[in-house]
């Protein structure tokens, strides 16, 4: 009996951690960011979402790739142009930078949850949520890592061109990320 | 450890390692009038790219630099501005002058894999910990708390030597001292362990006394009233001196380790106390103990012994097979109890009787009246199993006189705050039994009588409890050892000494962190 409340308490302990680790998702479709063991070869910019202020002041918003980030100027390239806002209409700002896996901590979690259930006795009581917490923190821990809410240096080492748009470019012809 | 529980850990572990674990991604530019800093490519940063002015890439997986020729040249794949393959993986040159940037990306796991991997430590350790410790686990009876100060304080444990319904039995417990004017009592009984306790009733007796005295129960359940305690003047154990330890009901008690050859080892403590001056009458000793884990050990061990007949075992208890209950309570008898001796005013020892009651969780004070002093000092020695018991207060007390309790028994019990009926009229009716399973907790409301005088609240507690087997006793099971030790429990005694003792420094801490949360 209490074998079967503990197994009760091991899917809410998942679940929950589960829930809690997973507040934060990514906004980025799938196919618009590189791995992050992929990020060295990947050569293409963050995925950026921006708020702005248009001169009628309304609010307005632009997503698509990071293509350039200057003091004065960030550009960001949509599936139908490369748009150009100036940073200080820029009310609001979701990057992210590379894509984190969840998944591996989420099986972690349960992998200690459930073996803590047949290995520890009553200390489960106590490891059991242990791990719970320690799983749901790790993985909105690193769920984070790679989103920024600012534009900062940090941000604009992951545009397309870092050193800023390329003398000379021919701005029509820059094509976004294809879709995988 | 069933075969269905490996195989998903297993495919779970397993599953863990088919996607990448979360990283963190440090991204450094360099100038290319620094790219003489350029270090050799690493395992963590395996690539280098060349942002040229063009906003053409070069991703080198391998490069040299040439700062005297101004070049930085290996193998690279090229792409265009829109990132699509110029030209494949190959030797490249190219000039730093027409590089804007070089970019080198290191990558490390996240700090959630180290948090977690620091956790899978802490649970494999508790792992072999519990592999290693099977029997430093909670085990209680059912444990009464009251509310003192906004904390709950432990004040009793009942009837826990009564592990059958053949070995149902009574137990008094002194909880209390309430002032004149308060009218209602109220006391938190749980069940913290994996055990099914079956209580009959939880009664008050309360008596009610005069300032300044105090009441105790002796072992033949009498209340006795007695004028103020006396501390002991001197107290000698093995180790040195324990008179701080046992001068007062605090924090503070009096124990030893186990012999690491005989578990049923004596030792002796001795006690000085100033004689009681201007009274002829009988003197108590007031003696407030609790057993360490050693009895839980041994029973937990005999159970893990028993394994899967324990039901056997215990179903001849209940037949009353001849000599079933002697040897149930054999190895409780071997270890005995705190044995009483007093100093004659002919210089020998005396044997005035026995106290201590079993159960490690709760302090139970008890007394001996003794007999006659003689003119000087009084000496008492205590002889006891070797690390069995935990003193916290040895007193003496004149006696005054008996004293009549009242029976109260609960008026309301409540179950998370909702009144519970059904269980208060299993308390009151004593030819049932209230059960309770692991995580029970419920609230039992007294009204007191005597509100004008000051009163000594004892506990009344009958009933029995089941321990549950554990799957990770199972492996010790052998009838034949079972057999012994409850057939020569001397020669057990003294076999399961290096196994008591390779526990015993960690077993007190491990037996609480392993209470079932009643909540």
């Amino acid at each position: 009996m209490w074998r079967a409340s503990a197994w009760r308490r091991s899917a809410w302990a998942v679940a929950s951690s589960v829930l809690l680790g997973g507040c934060y998702y990514s906004k980025a479709l799938p196919g618009e960011l590189p791995t992050a063991d992929n990020v060295a070869r990947d050569s293409f910019g963050a995925w950026v979402r921006l708020q702005w202020l248009s001169p009628q002041f309304e609010e307005r918003a632009v997503v698509g790739e990071l293509i350039a980030l200057t003091p004065d100027t960030a550009f960001v390239l949509t599936w139908e142009s490369l748009v150009a806002l100036p940073v200080p209409a820029i009310r609001r700002v979701e990057a992210e930078l590379y894509d984190q896996p969840k998944t591996p901590l989420t099986l972690w979690t349960a992998a200690g949850i459930v073996s803590s259930l047949y290995t520890h006795g009553f200390f489960f009581f106590s490891v059991a949520p242990a791990w719970g917490l320690t799983g749901a923190l790790s993985m909105a821990g690193s769920s984070k890592a790679p989103a920024h809410d600012a534009l900062s240096p940090t941000v604009a080492k992951f545009a397309r061109f870092p050193q800023g748009l390329p003398a000379g470019l021919d701005r029509t012809a820059l094509k976004p990320r294809p879709r995988r | 450890m069933t075969r269905r529980f490996c195989l998903l850990v297993l495919a779970l572990l397993a599953s863990t390692g088919c996607g990448s674990f979360p990283r963190t991604v440090n991204r450094t530019l360099i100038r290319p009038d620094s790219a003489g800093s350029l270090a050799a490519p690493t395992p963590t940063s395996p690539f280098l790219k060349a942002h040229l002015k063009s906003g053409e890439v070069a991703l080198f997986s391998a490069w040299s630099v040439d700062s005297s020729a101004g070049v930085v040249s290996g193998t690279a794949l090229r792409q265009d501005i829109n990132r699509r393959l110029v030209r494949g993986d190959g030797p490249v040159r190219i000039a730093l002058d027409s590089v804007a940037l070089f970019e080198t990306n290191t990558i490390a796991s996240h700090g959630s894999v180290v948090a977690m991997a620091i956790m899978t430590g802490v649970s494999i350790g508790m792992t072999v910990y519990c592999i290693q410790n099977p029997k430093a686990c909670f085990g209680s009876c059912p444990t009464f708390y009251v509310k003192d100060a906004g904390t709950d304080r432990l004040v009793a444990e009942g009837f826990s030597s009564s592990v059958s319904p053949a070995l149902e039995a009574t137990d008094l417990d002194a909880i209390a001292e309430v002032e004149a004017g308060q009218r209602t009592f109220a006391l938190e009984m749980r069940d913290e362990a994996l055990e099914t306790h079956n209580v009959r009733w939880a009664d008050l007796l309360v008596v009610p006394h005069a300032e300044g005295e105090a009441v105790i129960a002796d072992r033949t359940g009498r209340f006795l009233r007695t004028g103020p305690w006396a501390a002991p003047e001197q107290c000698r154990a093995p180790e040195g001196d324990c008179q701080l330890a046992v001068a007062a009901r605090d924090a503070r008690e009096r124990f030893s380790g186990a012999d690491s050859t005989d578990l049923a080892a004596r030792e002796v403590v001795e006690l000085t106390f100033e004689r009681p001056q201007g009274r002829a009458g009988p003197t108590a000793l007031v003696l407030g103990s609790r057993q360490t884990l050693l009895s839980t050990f041994l029973f937990y061990q005999e159970l893990a012994y028993m394994g899967r007949e324990a039901g056997s075992w215990f179903a001849a208890l209940e037949r009353g097979v001849p000599n079933a209950r002697a040897s149930a309570l054999g190895i409780d008898h071997a270890l005995g109890r705190i044995e009483v001796e007093v100093e004659g005013a002919d210089g020998a020892w005396h044997p005035a009787g026995e106290v201590g009651e079993s159960g490690p969780l709760a302090s139970d004070v008890q007394s001996l009246v003794l007999p006659p002093l003689g003119s000087g000092p009084v000496r008492v020695r205590l002889r006891m199993a070797r690390g069995l018991w935990r003193l916290d207060l040895v007193a003496l007390a004149p006696v005054l006189g008996e004293a009549t309790a009242l029976r109260v028994r609960p008026t309301r019990v409540r179950r998370a705050g909702t009144d519970d009926g059904e269980a208060l009229g299993r308390l009151t009716d004593d030819a049932r039994f209230l059960t309770t399973l692991p995580g029970d907790a419920l609230t039992l409301e007294y009204a007191l009588p005597v509100p004008e005088r000051r009163r000594a609240i004892f506990l009344e507690s009958r009933g029995y409890y089941l321990e549950w087997m554990r799957d990770e006793w199972l492996a010790d099971e052998s009838a034949e050892r079972a057999m012994m030790m409850m057939s020569d429990p001397a020669r057990a005694l003294r076999e399961l000494a290096p196994a008591f003792k390779r526990t015993e420094a960690q077993m007190e801490a491990a037996f609480w962190r392993s209470r079932y949360v009643a909540r």
